[in-house]
């Protein structure tokens, strides 16, 4: 063994060592690092669970966005068209108002324009007996000589009866 | 102010003198004058008082007829009335 060179007590010595080494590796090297090595898988998997939890909730949250954003599109749809209707409402309200108050114009011009002409009839009719009461007295003044009217003043005396 | 009561039956006396001689009083008015056979018809038909002072006025106006005014009565029988009615009455029909 000399001649290869091997030493058997440094052999025994480097193997007990070796174990020496081994022991207080496995001691007070190992088990810590390898809590440590557990410690830091485990913080490593809590921590991907709360990234694959908050992904999760980032997820829902979305969902839940769009939900909120097709319901509040379906408020807004819905709004539009009362708002369409009560619209059209009002326009037909104030188009019957409108027609209304435009006949009633017509009617109290009818009635205004009647009464011009009831009046216009009645100044016409008027003038027409004035014109022919001058007329008629005219044509008796110019008619009745003196003769003619000491006939009149008879018949009425005559057509009187006695002690009125 | 007090009026002396003589003053006053005066006043009276006088006042019913001018009444009673404005009621004698007869005007008639006619377009043309009235002669004295007219007058006495008119007379005898209304039985006026002969005591009564009858005076006349022309108003052509009149057209035909007669006017008799005696105190505070009127009778208007003229043709210018007459035609005032007519028109009167057209108007009420029409």
């Amino acid at each position: 063994m000399e001649n290869l060179g091997i030493d058997l007590k440094l052999i025994i010595a480097q193997i007990i060592n070796f174990f020496i080494l081994f022991i207080i590796f496995k001691k007070f090297i190992s088990v810590p690092f390898l809590n440590f090595v557990k410690e830091e898988r485990r913080k490593e998997e809590e921590k991907n669970k709360l990234l694959k939890d908050m992904e999760e909730k980032s997820l829902k949250l979305d969902e839940q966005k769009k939900m909120m954003k097709q319901e509040q599109n379906k408020e807004m749809e819905k709004m539009m068209y009362l708002a369409a209707q009560d619209a059209e409402a009002l326009r037909q309200e104030l188009i019957k108002k409108a027609e209304k108050e435009a006949a009633d114009i017509v009617a109290k011009g009818k009635l205004q324009i009647e009464d011009e002409k009831a009046k216009m009839d009645k100044q016409m009719k008027s003038q027409l007996i004035d014109i022919s009461t001058m007329l008629v007295e005219k044509g008796l003044q110019n008619y009745l000589d003196e003769e003619k009217k000491r006939a009149v003043t008879q018949n009425i005396l005559n057509s009187l009866p006695n002690g009125k | 102010m007090k009026i002396d009561a003589v003053l006053k039956d005066e006043l009276k006396q006088f006042l019913k003198q001018k009444i009673s001689d404005e009621g004698r009083r007869i005007i008639i008015v006619a377009p043309y004058r009235l002669d004295e056979t007219e007058i006495d018809s008119i007379r005898q038909k209304f039985q006026l008082d002969y005591k009564a002072q009858i005076s006349q006025k022309e108003d052509k106006s009149l057209i035909g007829g007669f006017i008799i005014k005696f105190g505070s009565k009127m009778i208007d029988l003229s043709i210018k009335s007459e035609l005032q009615n007519l028109k009167q009455s057209i108007y009420e029909i029409t």
